[in-house]
Order: structure tokens, then sequence, then C-alpha cells
């Protein structure tokens, strides 16, 4: 409630047309972008209690003041960073032990900089944004080439590999030698200083808004490509060897000619790719453990569910990538689960789209399979937006989550159990 | 020949648009308070397009798209204001190309809640009541107004002669409401329309209502039944702009745009709403400033004619091309009686469209004369047989940059070699004749189809020699200024929505010019290619970043700068809707009031037998100033009409205004665009005032073309602007 007051509050004070605002159009903002909207409150927040905390030590007239320590811990001094661009007024009337504090901050980023010139960091959001351009444009033309060309099809599922989490370079390496356009290559990971944090800020151009990595000088958000992907408490959730490759959160460490370097994955690579794949990983887990079934090995005679051998398929060039997993449930039903990896702030399908195109795909299937009944499954890794979708004359359209938050015990996070359900064709 | 400043009185000209003299939140306050005051409470509400199912359907861009959309808006306004289905079909609303916007009741909502509502969206309130109200006083009954809400568009003008009429010719009102500099601009634009046969049969398909425009006279306000007709391409019944002629001039645009803008003015008198009129009073002129044709009457290089057509093409049947002493003996008519004769070209022949095109030649694509309104631009899927079918350019464009489609020769050429490319190597141009056309014309033949054909050939040379030009083979001459020398960058810009799925195209040309010893030269062309403009025009804005407003928003449609190089100064120039038209001397209380004036005038030249028939465009009169005469009381001597460009120094601007050559032709003319200037530092700050003494400005007012961009008349737009679209999109 706290949290929905505050979100009235900042869009009473920022949006103008407020009072237009329709109650559909409220909860909407609130439920995909609070956090957007939020951000700025909580950076201040925390940066006057910290403030006070610095105060405090020196509220102490009556006694002489020993040699003092203050300990900052590096995530405190970056919301500090980024508070006090909101929050001037603090930094004006700075006590000596606050300003001591802002002082080491400063010196603090500038030796975690990634940038030394002011050009070359400007240059650095220009060329970000014509990199993410481009990526975005291989990502998104590649499926449209799925069923005429065998070879896009297979390129496409390189693409997908382990080894972007654990060693960038062969990974990079590799698709090269596969033909990968310098597109796609040059737009996963940016080569940063080892000792450098990274922060990221919205660059614009003529109507393209991405999210670029910068460093503390102009930096709005501190850059977390893990969180990126799931929220901290849902990682811990997360099977055994999603979490071995969820490890270098720091960037990887890799010698090039100008000495050694950390490489971080950029943000757009993590929204189309990384998320996906581990998204794939935790849905495969989590009906390896419900029905004991895994693509690659097929299970031997009977079993309520089955993964379809779409290489051997007839129709293979017509359903690849259609949807993400195809399921035998029993001899008539056929269950297509799309992963779908919209988050907080990246989801760019718009409810009403995503309803449309799902209803266009599942009647697609219905004409290539007609003997079947085929129920659609578009699931996220966590946080699915609720959406009411009209029936399909045969079959369902359903959207669901592989985690929900948990009300009840102390994980915060559990696997969603209605989906067992759902992948039967229930 | 410079800018001076006028040295008698000039004429105060009244212009389409009134300013409010508070901002346009107090504006619209006031607007809710008074309408209160009458029991009658709207508020603006608005319709999101995308969430209607006919914005998803596939086919896009089609006539049956935009009528099925529409129908569906009245469809969910009608359900939220619960009318039933007779009422909803004569419901209208306006639309931008997101959301559709109507004024409806909101009754869960109080008094203040409802203001402020009003006020998150002013411009919108303000607009749509000025059509509620245009409504409302032209009925007569209960009846004809929606007393429940839902007033939009669809609001036309009408002569009242034309009330019953199967065709319609309306003039469609609207009122842009522009926040930023408290003004409220009138517009016109002409709709035709045609009733349907089968007619909804009870209810009539369109309601008339007269108001009184002043004077005993009577203008029609018409809405209609949109399901009841078929709209018809209005550019093929023009609209006249300006008609002196007794009963035409109550059907012209001038007309119409000055019956708005006083019912504005009466509407905001009565409502409270401080306004005052604007007007537009010249401060200097300009003598003959005008860039002339004689010198790029020819072309330095041959020209290849190359036939797209299927018919047979052989060099005698291009001798009308090759032989214009005989074809041509008129010359080309450039203004004032005055004539200009081409040089011949040497003409060459390529039966089958060559592959790649010589940047030492001059093109001619003959496309064959288009059926119907389908145009010469056509596609077809690549493949053994070839089905052609006729498209939109942008869409062919997108089409070719995929890759699988051929396109017809000129649009593939054009592609291949402008739109594709970062620059500009080639001169082409195409023409909507076939060879057969060509050869049947004759030497003496004077018919109107032989003067059309006549007028677009030596349309295609004037721009051929204008891109002669714009690839450096030689120079513009710019006589009337010895400005210089300066070495510019000319950046022209371009959106064109390509429809809900992909983003919009952006384009931007940059040329750079040097002017020097009274020639213009052109040294670099650089543009954004089609298929990566994306990533090019990122690179642009770096370059010129005052290009984009807001990085978040794309960059603006048809835009144009000149650059001083050496300083950085730049000089901008707005024109189109922002910039009124000028439509009365101000002197007139009204329209009807300044025709009034010349009853005597008239019913003399009546008693005399021949006139009559026109009203005076003396200066004594002076009923349209700047067109008819820059002074104030008709002035004293001989002055040339038409030849003058009128400047207004307003401080942070200068307008400026383009008469056409010879004044006003009293049986129907165009009416004039003004357009205006702005300059600034290097750093970005606006200059705001003596503008004029700027050498970018004073070059920019002298490089209006007589004849050159217009056929046999002044240009409003510069020959630097024509340099940079010409590499845009040409």
């Amino acid at each position: 409630m706290e949290m929905f007051q505050s979100f009235a509050q900042v869009l009473r004070d920022e949006n103008e047309d407020w009072a237009a605002m329709s109650r559909g159009d409220l909860l909407f903002e609130y439920a995909r972008n609070r956090w957007r909207r939020l951000r700025r409150e909580h950076v201040i927040d925390i940066t006057r209690t910290i403030f006070q905390a610095l105060g405090r030590g020196e509220r102490r007239p009556d006694i002489d003041m020993p040699r003092q320590f203050v300990y900052l811990s590096s995530e405190a001094a970056r919301t500090v960073h980024l508070g006090l661009r909101h929050a001037h007024e603090l930094r004006k009337r700075a006590s000596p032990a606050q300003r001591a504090v802002l002082e080491q901050i400063e010196r603090h980023n500038a030796e975690t900089a990634i940038f030394v010139m002011p050009e070359e960091r400007a240059a650095h959001g220009a060329s970000s944004l014509k990199k993410a351009i481009a990526f975005r444009q291989f990502t998104s033309d590649m499926p449209k080439r799925f069923r005429s060309e065998g070879h896009a099809r297979s390129l496409w599922t390189m693409l997908f590999d382990q080894l972007m989490f654990t060693d960038p370079l062969k990974y990079l390496s590799k698709l090269k030698d596969t033909g990968v356009p310098h597109a796609f290559l040059d737009g996963c990971y940016l080569h940063v200083p080892v000792a450098a944090e990274p922060y990221t800020k919205e660059v614009a151009t003529a109507g393209r808004t991405e999210m670029v990595i910068t460093d503390a000088f102009d930096g709005t958000e501190t850059y977390d490509w893990i969180g990126s992907i799931a929220p901290d408490g849902l990682v811990a959730q997360l099977s055994p060897a999603s979490r071995a490759l969820l490890r270098s959160w720091k960037g990887f460490y890799v010698d090039t000619a100008e000495g050694a370097k950390k490489m971080l994955p950029q943000p757009w690579f993590v929204s189309e790719i990384m998320k996906g794949y581990i998204a794939e990983l935790e849905f495969m887990e989590y009906v390896r453990i419900q029905f004991g079934i895994s693509p690659d090995e097929l299970a031997l005679g009977e079993r309520a569910l089955q993964y379809v051998n779409l290489v051997e398929h007839p129709l293979y060039a017509e359903l690849y990538q259609t949807y993400d997993f195809f399921l035998d449930a029993g001899p008539n039903a056929l269950v297509a689960v799309d992963m779908k990896n919209w988050a907080r702030t990246t989801d760019r399908l718009k409810k009403q789209e995503l309803q449309d195109e799902a209803q266009a795909k599942h009647g697609r299937l219905r004409k290539l399979l007609p003997e079947k009944v085929v129920h659609a499954l578009y699931v996220n890794l966590y946080g699915a937006q609720k959406l009411t979708v009209h029936r399909p004359p045969t079959g369902s359209i359903r959207f669901m989550s592989l985690f929900v938050p948990n009300t009840v015990g102390l994980g915060s996070w559990i696997p969603n159990e209605n989906l067992t359900d759902a992948l039967l064709g229930r | 020949m410079s800018i001076r400043r006028l040295e008698k009185q000039a004429a105060v000209a009244r212009l389409s648009a009134l300013r409010l003299k508070c901002s346009v939140e107090e504006a619209a306050a006031t607007l809710v308070q008074w309408e209160a005051g009458r029991n009658s409470l709207l508020v603006p509400r608005q319709v999101a397009l995308r969430e209607l199912a006919a914005e998803r359907s596939t086919a896009q861009d089609t006539a049956e798209f935009y009528k099925n959309r529409a129908r569906m808006v009245r469809i969910a306004i009608a359900k939220e204001l619960k009318l039933d289905a007779k009422s909803a079909a004569k419901l209208t609303f306006t639309m931008t190309y997101k959301d559709a916007w109507y004024l409806g009741p909101r009754p869960n909502l109080d008094a203040s809640a409802m203001l402020a509502a009003v006020k998150a969206t002013p411009a919108k309130f303000i607009e749509l009541m000025l059509l509620k109200e245009l409504i409302e006083a032209a009925a007569v009954g209960v009846n004809d107004t929606f007393v429940i809400g839902g007033f939009g568009p669809g609001v036309y003008l009408g002569s009242m002669s034309q009330a019953s009429k199967k065709r319609l010719h309306l003039a469609e009102s609207r009122f842009l409401i522009d926040a930023k500099h408290a003004l409220v601009r009138c517009q016109i634009s002409s709709k035709v329309f045609l009733k349907k046969a089968n007619g909804a049969g009870d209810t009539p398909s369109s309601i008339t209502r007269a108001v009184d425009s002043g004077e005993g006279y009577m203008v029609g306000v018409t809405r209609i039944v949109p399901d009841d007709y078929f709209e018809l391409d209005a550019r093929h019944h023009p609209m006249v702009g300006v008609s002196l002629q007794v009963t035409k001039i109550r059907q012209s645009r001038l007309y119409y745009l000055n019956v708005l803008t006083e019912f504005a003015e009466a509407l905001f008198r009565k409502a409270g709403v401080p306004t005052e009129r604007e007007t537009f009073t010249a401060t200097h002129c300009v003598d003959d400033a005008y860039v002339p044709l004689q010198p790029l009457a020819n072309l330095r290089r041959p020209l290849i004619v190359v036939n797209a057509t299927s018919q047979p093409m052989d060099i005698s049947s291009l001798a009308p091309l090759s032989r214009f002493n005989d074809y041509f003996a008129g010359g080309y008519h450039v203004a004032g009686n005055r004539k200009v004769h081409f040089e011949a070209p040497v003409v060459q022949m390529a039966d089958s469209p060559p592959e790649s095109l010589d940047p030492t030649l001059n093109y001619l694509f003959l496309n064959g004369t288009p059926e119907g309104d389908a145009g010469s631009v056509r596609i077809a899927k690549q493949g053994k047989e070839l089905h052609f079918q006729h498209v939109r350019t942008w869409t062919a464009y997108s089409a070719l940059a995929d890759g699988d489609v051929v396109a017809d020769p000129y649009t593939q050429s054009k592609y291949r070699h402008l739109m594709a490319q970062d620059t500009m190597s080639v001169a082409m141009q195409g023409l909507n004749y076939g060879p057969s056309a060509i050869e049947s014309l004759r030497t003496a033949s004077e018919d109107q189809a032989s003067r059309q054909l006549r007028e677009s050939i030596k349309r295609c040379f004037v721009e051929l020699s204008l891109k002669e030009a714009l690839l450096g083979h030689r120079a513009i001459p710019i006589p009337a200024t010895n400005v210089g020398p300066l070495a510019l960058t000319l950046l022209a810009t371009r959106q064109i929505r390509m429809g809900r799925k992909q983003r919009p195209k952006q384009l931007i040309s940059v040329v750079d010019v040097r002017v020097e010893a009274g020639t213009i030269t052109t040294e670099r062309i650089r543009r954004t290619p089609w298929k990566n403009d994306a990533v090019a025009v990122i690179d642009f804005i770096g370059e010129y970043p005052f290009v984009q407003e807001n990085g978040k928003e794309g960059i603006r449609d048809g835009r144009f700068w000149v650059v001083d190089k050496a300083t950085g100064e730049r000089l901008t120039v707005w024109f189109g809707d922002f910039v009124p038209k000028l439509i009365l001397n101000d002197r007139y209380e009204t329209i009807e009031a300044a025709l009034a004036a010349q009853g005597k005038h008239l019913e003399a030249g009546r008693q005399q037998g021949s006139g009559g028939r026109y009203y005076s465009k003396a200066r004594a009169f002076n009923l349209l100033p700047y067109y008819m005469s820059m002074y104030d009381s008709g002035g004293r001597g001989a002055e040339r009409v038409g030849t003058r460009i009128a400047v207004q120094d307003r401080g942070s601007f200068i307008r400026i205004f383009v008469p056409p050559e010879g004044g006003i032709n009293g049986s129907g003319d165009a009416l004039s665009a003004m357009r205006d200037v702005m300059f600034y530092e290097a750093d970005g700050r606006e200059v705001q005032s003596e503008l004029l003494n700027r050498p970018l400005v004073q070059l920019y007012i002298h490089t209006m073309t007589n004849g050159l961009l217009v056929g046999g008349d002044n240009s409003k737009m510069s020959v630097l602007e024509k340099l940079a679209r010409l590499a845009l999109e040409n």
C-alpha cells in the first residue's frame, strides 16, 4: 500500500495528464512501470538515511572527538552518488564528515571510471546506440528466414550456447567461425577497465532509446546484469545449473592487447539472448522434476507427457521457433510452449499486441496440425501478466509464470504448481 | 537591389489566426466556466486508436482501412455515451495519429475534477469547443445538435446553394491550437463527397444550417452521415483559393478562412477570453530579388531518353524533345508576359532501361500515362511471371530494400541510384507520358492536352538543369545579391510514417555549397540511405544536434536549415500549418463588410453594362493587401504589383510574403503561404533582433525564384531549399 501511495503521488507530481488517466491506465502503469517511476524516490530516501547516519557521529558537542573511521559499502556509495543527483540541497549543507565521505566517493568514482575524456563518453553513447540497433535488427530479421532457410535455423540455435555465461571469448570465436555477422558479435559484450564500476544511462536519438553502459559520471542507475535476468531472491531459487551460470556478476576477466580488461554483457544482449536461455533452462528443469523427462533423452514407455522430437518432425521448417517447446500430452493434445522473457522494464510488446499475436499463432498451429487439440502456453520466468484471451475454438491459450512470489513460509519465490496442469493440457 | 525599409505607411493585413492574451490553460478554464454557466459540462475524451481491432488488420493505409477505423471509433464513442445506432452514425470526432478525441460528459467528476481534466488537455478542449459551437451556432432545433455530446470534426462550411447537391464540395474547418505561442489558427481543407445511391432511408444524410456571416449573407454549416457518402479525391475538384468573381468569392478558401476567424473571435469575445487579431504589416521590402530561369534554360550534358513503357519508341518519335524551336516556339512562360527559350539538348535513346546509369549523362524516363489515381509506381514479386501492382512510393522502396521484388524501371533506378545511396551522383527525371504521347505532339497544336504535355516536358528540363547544378556541373546565378563568399551546409529532413508495425523512415540530406561572385555551387552531397537510415541518422545528429528537438521523438518532417560553416550560425525556415495566411485588409471589420464596401462600385459597373461581375482589386479598396498593394491608402504613383517581396521584422523572427507574379488573377488564384525565418548563434541561442543584418538571412531572401520552381510564377521556396530537397528524395 505504501508503494502504491508513493506511486500515485509521483504520478500526480510528474504527469500533467494525470487527471485524464483512466483507472486501467493507472493500474497498468503501476504494474509495469512502478520501479522506473519510484527509482528516484528510492535513491533519495536511502541517501537521506546515510547522510543522517553520518551526521549522527558528529552530534556530540560535549565529547572531544577521537579519530574516527567511516566504512562505506560500495553499494551505499553508489546509491549516495545517484541520490545526490536529485537531492542537491544535501550536498550544499553537508557537514565536515559528510563532505569527507563525498570527497572519497568522488575519488572512488574517478578510479572506477570507464572513460577518461568526456568526448569518449559521449561518443560511446552514440556508438552503443548504433550497436544496439544493428543487434536488434539482426535478432528480429532472423526469424523471418526460418521457414525458408535451414542455415538460418542452425545459426539461430548456435547463438544459445552456455559459453556466453562462462567464456565469452570462446563463445564469440565459435559464432564467428559459423558465420554469425558482426551486427550480432559486436553487440554482445563491452570491454571495460578491470576496476570499472558500471552504471547505465538512457540514450535517445531520433526516436530510438536504449539503456547503455556508462560510468558513475553520467550513469543514472547501477548496472547489474544478473539482476536484470532475475531478482536476487529468485536467483537463489533457480536450479543449480542456472545458478552456476549466473556467477560472473562482476564481468568476465580477459587479457587483451591493451592489458587486462573485463567484458560486460550489453543490456540488449542480456534481455534478448541470455535471459531467454536461462528461462528455457529453468523450464526444462521444471519439466524434468515434475514429469521425469527431458528433450535430449526421450523417455521410454508410456508417459503422460512427451517432448516432440522436432528435428524429425515432417513440419520441422514450419514449426521451428514458432514456439520454443512442443509436448505431446496424450494422443490428441499438443502443448506448445513459448518462453516470454518480458520483465518490469523490458517488455516491448504491449498487452494487446501480445494477445493478438498469441491468437494468430494459435490459429496457424491449428491449421498445420488439424488432428490435434492445441494448447498454447506462454511462460515467463517470473512476473507474467494476467491477460484475458478470447478462447480459441479448440484448445486454449494461457499466460503463466515459472516462479511466483511466495505468500506463505520463508522462501520468497516458489515454482508455480499450476503450471503442471497446464502442461498436461488440462 | 537590397532589402530596404518601407518608406510609406504599409497596409495592415489580417491573418487567419488569433492570439490569446492569456495562457491556453487560462483560456480553457474561462471557456469551461462560460460553458458551466449554460448548464453544459463537457470535457475532452479520447479513444486510443491502437486498442481498436481495425488498427491491427494487415491491410493498412487503404481507403477501406481508414473508413473501417472511423466506424470503430464511432462505435467506441457511442458505447461510452450510450447512444443508439442512429445517433452513433452521425458522430464526429477529431483524430491525431494516436488518438481520436471528442467532447463528452464525465458524470462521475465534480466541478473541480472536471476543470482538472480540461486543464490536462486544454488545447484539445478549445479546439473541440470551437467546432461544437460552430455547429450550435447554426442549429435551429434541439435535434440538430447532440445535446449529450460527441461533437467533433466533420464540421464543414459550404455555400448554401450547394446544400442539396448529390456531390458536396465542402470546406472542412479545423482549429489548430498552438499552446507554446498561445495562437489559434484557423484552417480549411477541401473535401468532396459523393452521396451513395442507397443512402439511409428515413434520416437525412446531411444536415445543413445557415449561420449569419454578416450583411445579410449566410454560410452553411454542414454535418454529414459519413456512411452515406463516398469521399472523392479533392485534388480533382480543387477549391479556389481566392476569386474576385461575385458568386465564386463566397465559395473560396479566402472567404471560408475569414468566416472561421470571425467566428472564433466572436466566440472568444462572448466567453470572455481575451484575444487579439494576428496581423501582418510589412516593415521592409525587397525589389526584384528573384533567381531567374534564363541562365539555367539549357542542359550541359546529353539527355538519354529511357522508354519505360511497352510502347515502341524510335528517335523520330522524340522529335519534340530535340526540335525545341519548332515544338516550343512559344518558349517557356516565366512571368509578366516574358518568355524564356530553352536550348534543345542532345537527345539519345535507350530502348530498354539500362542496368546502371552513367553519372556524365542526364536521364529522362518515359513512364507512360498512369491510369486513374494509381500513379506510376509498380512492384511485382520476383519470379517467372511478373504481376505488377500499383503501390505507394514508400512501399515500393521498402520492398526493394528487402530485395524480393522488381519495380517499374524508374522506381528501380531511383531506388538504386538515389534512395539506397549515401550520396547522389546521377541526374534522372521521370515523365508520366509515353513515347506515343510525345510522338503525337504537333508543332502547331494548342489544345489543352498538348499544352499540358508541353508544360510537363519543360518542367522536366528545369528539374534536370537544377540536378546538374546539384551535382556540381554548373552554378546557379543569384544576381540580386552579392553576399559572400560563404561556405554553407544545407540540411533538409523527411520523416515518413511506414505503418503501425514499422518504425518511421527518417531521411536527412546534407548539401555543402559555396556562395561567391553571385553564384551558388554545390560541393558535396551526403544523405541517409533508405535501408540503413536509423544508424545514418544517428551519425548526422552527432554532427548537427539541432536536427532533433528531443531524442525520444523522431526528427521532424519537412525541416530545412542553412548553416554557415565558418561561424556555425544557422537559419531555419518554418512553413506549412504553422504559419497563418493573409486573409483581409484589417481596416474592414468582416469579409462581408469589405465586400459591401464595394457595393456602389459594383453597381456602377453594372450600369455601364460591362462590369459588375468582379470585385475590384483597386488600391482604393485594397481588399487583400500585399497581393494588391502594399500601402495603406492606395498610395501614389505606380506600384508594380507582385514583384516585391514583403518582409515583416518581428524581432525574433522575420516573416516573408512572396506575392504571386502580376498580382491576383481575378477569376481564380491560389492563396500564397508565408514563411518564417529564425536565426541561431553557433551555441544554439536564438537571435532576438536585427535578423535582417545577418548575411545568411539576406542571402535567403534573395534566393526565391521566378519561373524556375513554379511554372510562370514566383516561388515561395528558396532555391537553397530546393537543392537540399532534390538530394533528399527527388
